[in-house]
C-alpha cells in the first residue's frame, strides 16, 4: 500500500506555504524599509492628489532624471515642488500664497520651515528618498501630500 | 521572512493600535502580513530587485490609507490586490519603455532560490511547485497566502466564479503530489 508523506491536503498546503514562504519573501532590507514608513504617516490633513508628475514612468526610470517637477492639488490648495538633485534643494511654491508653515517628513524625520509671503520656498534634500509635505496655509487649512520617492 | 499567522482580532487590535501611533503594531503588521503581500506579487515577471518596490509600493499605499481601512480582516486580500495592480502598473510603464521583443515572456516561473531550503523534499516540493502550470501556481500561492484569504476573496482576485476553486484546487493538488519530483517520496510498504 502506497504512503505519501503529505496524504491529506492542508498538509500538502501547509508544507507548501513553508516552501513559498523561504522562496518568495521579500529582502529583510524590503521588510525594514516597509516597517520604517510609518515615520512618514503622522501628519493630519486633507490628502492631496498628485495632479502632475515629470516622471510618469517613476518606477520604471527611477534614478535617472536631474530633476523632478510635481504638483499636488486639494480643494483650492495647490503645492509645487520642484527638485533639483544637483543641487541639493527643492523649491516650492504655493497658491494660495502668504507666510504658511511647511513640515517635511521622511523617513530619516521631519523638518519644518516657513514659506515667504508669495508662498514660495527653498529646501535642501538629503536624497532621492520618500518625502511628503504637509502645509499649514495662512487660512487654517492644512493640505497633506501623498508619499513620494524624489 | 514570514510572521506568524495573525487572526482577524490581532489584524483588527494591530489596525487600530497603529491608527493611534502606535510604531510597533505598524512593525508587527508588516511582518504579518508580507507573506500576502509577496504572494500577490510573485505570480509577475519582475526582477527580485523591482519585486522588492512594489512591496515597498504597497505598503506606502497602506500606511497612507491606514485610517480609512473598515474591515481590518479583509486587509489581507486589500494588501494583495493593491500589490497586482502596482505590478500591472509597473509592466505597463515597462511594455511603453521596452521594445516588445526584449521583453521576457509574461508568466514566466518565479525563479526559484532552493538554496533557501534546507531539506531534499522540500527542495522537491519547490521543484514540483515551478513545474506546475500558471494558474495552478496561483491558486496555490493563495490558498497558502497567511493571513489565509477566504475562497470569495480567491475568487475575487482570480476574477473567476468561486465554485471552481474547489475542482481547481483538487486537480492542482493532484499534479503536485503527482509530480515526479515528488513521487519519488512515495514509500511502498511491505506486503
Amino acid at each position: 500500500m502506497p504512503t505519501h508523506p503529505f496524504d491529506s491536503d492542508d498538509d500538502v498546503l501547509a508544507l507548501l506555504g513553508d516552501v513559498l514562504d523561504s522562496i518568495e519573501a521579500p529582502s529583510a532590507s524590503a521588510v525594514e524599509g516597509a516597517e520604517q514608513l510609518f515615520a512618514l504617516r503622522q501628519l493630519d490633513g486633507d490628502l492631496m492628489d498628485l495632479a502632475a508628475d515629470s516622471n510618469e514612468t517613476s518606477l520604471a526610470q527611477r534614478g535617472t532624471e536631474a530633476g523632478r517637477l510635481l504638483r499636488f492639488e486639494s480643494g483650492g490648495c495647490q503645492i509645487e515642488i520642484d527638485a533639483h538633485f544637483g543641487d541639493g534643494v527643492v523649491t516650492g511654491q504655493l497658491t494660495p500664497g502668504g507666510v504658511s508653515a511647511i513640515t517635511t517628513v521622511t523617513s530619516a524625520g521631519a523638518s519644518r520651515f516657513d514659506s515667504d509671503a508669495l508662498g514660495r520656498f527653498l529646501q535642501p534634500i538629503a536624497g532621492r528618498g520618500l518625502h511628503r509635505w504637509s502645509v499649514r496655509f495662512a487660512d487654517g487649512r492644512i493640505c497633506v501630500t501623498p508619499i513620494v520617492r524624489l | 521572512m514570514p510572521g506568524a499567522t495573525l487572526t482577524p482580532t490581532e489584524l483588527g487590535d494591530l489596525v487600530g493600535r497603529a491608527r493611534l501611533g502606535e510604531a510597533t503594531a505598524w512593525e508587527a503588521l508588516v511582518r504579518g502580513t508580507s507573506s500576502a503581500v509577496y504572494r500577490g506579487l510573485a505570480a509577475f515577471d519582475v526582477a527580485a530587485d523591482v519585486r522588492d518596490e512594489l512591496y515597498h509600493e504597497t505598503y506606502i499605499k497602506l500606511v497612507e490609507r491606514l485610517d480609512t481601512i473598515q474591515q481590518p480582516a479583509a486587509l489581507p486580500a486589500w494588501l494583495m490586490t493593491t500589490a497586482r495592480n502596482q505590478a500591472l502598473q509597473y509592466l505597463r510603464k515597462r511594455a511603453r519603455l521596452v521594445p516588445v521583443a526584449d521583453l521576457p515572456d509574461v508568466g514566466s516561473v518565479f525563479e526559484l532560490d532552493e538554496a533557501l531550503l534546507d531539506d531534499e523534499l522540500r527542495v522537491a516540493v519547490a521543484r514540483a511547485f515551478r513545474h506546475l502550470s500558471s494558474a495552478c501556481q496561483q491558486l496555490l500561492r493563495l490558498l497558502t497566502a497567511t493571513p489565509p484569504l477566504s475562497y470569495a476573496e480567491i475568487a475575487e482576485l482570480l476574477d473567476r466564479p468561486i465554485g471552481s476553486l474547489g475542482p481547481q484546487r483538487i486537480r492542482c493538488l493532484k499534479q503536485l503530489r503527482l509530480a515526479p519530483e515528488l513521487i519519488a517520496f512515495i514509500d511502498v510498504a511491505p506486503t
